[in-house]
């Protein structure tokens, strides 16, 4: 399967705390990873070192072949990478329609038919109008998760990068989301999701990444994961 | 969208269209204004409005896209002197006036972007930018005082050093041999701050407007939705050096001459202060603000008192902590707010 995402020994410091420790960390097309671990083990790091929201001390990151190490993160939008983050970064003091628009290019509409089905049936799982034109911040919380990941598919993103899609969210917007996930997935789209929801990452994963300490501990599906003593470990703190 | 939707928009206050009423009311009192002033009056309300685009320089690149700059005054400093510098130097050529209005805009446009390409593609932090500007006008006014001497006269114009440029060409219209004096500047000014106004009205309510407004609410969210905001930041700086720069050429154009005083610091915090009192996040409102605080600096001045700065930055300080959107566009929400009661009572 092709490669749509890959990470030679990703190092990067903050003062003397190793965030990212030789990261060789491998992505491939259409797949649905999780990434977890213990608060601090560098999963956001990990996201923001893909986006080069964060100067890396050294390790290259390969994006559908092309090494993109210091690319600016707008072009790696253009590559089709999307981000939502972990605190919900939607424009709330605009509408939903202009934060649509924006998040378009002002070119709502001009997508493939597969992505405009995605779209399409994206909308209709989570139920709320983007023609709104009433202010993001009056939306309830839920919405405001789904808006941002709908506003990352609207930039033509292929490959979804999900900082804590869930957070916050019930058991049945959880429940959605997982839907949303797969409808990506069905739809040809890559999603890469950091989570600490159990529950929403039994619905979804495919194959999952244990970070602690900065580097990868630990990768398999999602029974080997579970059953993984020394994953346990990691998050009782022995 | 027509050009009709885009002027009345959502990004500035009067989005419906009725506020058409109030546009052609606003711009027919400003018309008639001198028709009930002598010429000289009308010079000095001229003078009002020809800061108008220097106001909306600092709303532009402050109020819609977050970046705080006190150095819109070097830009407008920079075009008077320019002006200066081509108009005087080119007085046999045909409409040199014109080529020295040109000149002035580049010049102020070029020295912006040299500036902004160290403050956005070095990713200066949003906080430093204030500094930064208000240390590059300051150092501006410092070279530009000790230019006296006629080692730096460029062509025919003598910088003047802290006395400043003088003798700088007045506007003339081509087919009239008369410079431009009380009515006729009067109109001159009014009729290029309205396109000015309006250029710039229709441009922040088109999809170019949202961009800048996404930075201002959050750059990092729409870099990561693939916008290079390097490359924006850059381009609303040197767009709003080229409004500042319009201001200055009005200037020099209205009183012939120009001082490094007035690139200093005073003169920096004064369309900061215009902005904060009018409310930044609309032109309409820092042009209402500008207009009056123009007025009230200068009434206060020519009437001998001393605190008139004293008064301005009271009236800056007030507005700051009692009204934070700004007192005009606080004003103008509760108007718009009590017409909305009163409409339901009547619909009642």
């Amino acid at each position: 399967m092709e490669k749509i995402i890959e990470t030679n020994n990703l190092n990067k410091k903050f003062g003397g705390v190793s965030a990212l420790s030789n990261v060789n960390f491998q992505v491939e097309k259409n797949e649905i990873r999780c990434v977890i671990g213990p608060n601090g083990a560098g999963k956001s790091t990990l996201f923001k070192a893909l986006f080069g929201l964060i100067k890396l001390d050294s390790g290259t990151v390969v994006v559908k072949g092309k090494e993109i190490s210091n690319f600016e993160p707008s072009a790696r939008v253009r590559l089709g990478l999307g981000m939502t983050f972990q605190t919900i970064r939607a424009y709330n003091n605009l509408s939903v329609r202009e934060n649509i628009e924006i998040a378009s290019g002002f070119s709502i509409g001009n997508y493939s038919d597969e992505k405009s089905n995605l779209l399409k049936e994206l909308i209709e799982l989570f139920d709320f109008s983007i023609n709104s034109n009433f202010p993001a911040k009056n939306l309830a919380h839920h919405h405001l998760q789904w808006l941002e990941i709908l506003m990352i598919i609207h930039t033509g993103a292929d490959v979804l990068l999900l900082d804590e899609p869930t957070a916050g969210l019930s058991e049945k917007e959880t429940g959605m989301t997982a839907d949303a996930v797969k409808s990506c997935k069905k739809h040809g789209l890559t999603i890469i999701v950091v989570e600490h929801d159990l529950k929403f990452i039994k619905q979804i994963a495919e194959k999952i990444t244990v970070m602690h300490q900065g580097g990868v501990f630990y990768e398999g599906d999602l029974q080997s994961t579970l059953n993984n003593v020394e994953v346990k470990n990691i998050y009782l703190g022995h | 969208m027509g050009p009709l939707q885009l002027f009345l928009g959502e990004r500035d206050l009067g989005k419906q269209k009725s506020s058409l009423i109030f546009f052609l009311a606003y711009l027919v009192s400003l018309s008639i204004v001198p028709m009930v002033m002598g010429d000289y009056e009308a010079m000095n309300f001229a003078y009002f409005l020809l800061n108008i685009p220097l106001g909306l320089s600092v709303t532009l690149v402050w109020g819609y896209c977050g970046i705080l700059s006190f150095g819109q005054i070097a830009f407008f400093g920079v075009a008077g002197y320019a002006y200066g510098i081509i108009a005087g130097n080119l007085t046999q050529l045909p409409a040199y006036e014109f080529i020295g209005i040109g000149g002035g805009i580049l010049s102020s446009m070029l020295l912006a972007s040299i500036l902004a390409y160290f403050l956005f593609f070095a990713r200066v932090e949003n906080w430093i930018i204030p500094v930064l500007t208000l240390v590059f006008t300051l150092l501006l006014e410092t070279f530009l005082a000790q230019t006296a001497g006629y080692q730096w006269k460029i062509g025919n114009v003598l910088l003047g050093g802290y006395n400043g440029m003088t003798g700088i060409p007045s506007m003339r219209l081509p087919w009239i041999d008369d410079p431009l004096y009380g009515y006729s500047f009067y109109y001159y000014v009014l009729t290029f701050v309205a396109l000015v106004f309006v250029a710039l009205r229709i441009f922040i309510n088109s999809k170019y407007g949202s961009i800048i407004v996404a930075i201002r609410e959050d750059s990092l969210r729409t870099e990561v939705l693939g916008y290079d905001i390097r490359k924006w930041q850059f381009f609303v700086f040197v767009l709003a050096a080229a409004l500042a720069s319009v201001s200055g050429i009005l200037y020099v154009q209205w009183g012939n001459y120009i001082t490094p005083s007035q690139l200093g610091l005073v003169a920096a915090a004064q369309p900061v202060i215009w902005a904060a009192i009018g409310g930044r996040s609309s032109l309409l409102a820092v042009s209402l603000s500008t207009i009056g605080m123009t007025w009230f600096s200068f009434t206060l001045s020519t009437q001998g008192n001393q605190l008139s700065l004293i008064f301005i930055g009271a009236a800056a300080v007030a507005s700051i902590m009692l009204f934070r959107d700004g007192i005009v566009l606080t004003l103008w929400n509760s108007v718009s707010k009590l017409g909305k009661l009163f409409e339901k009572k009547c619909d009642n």
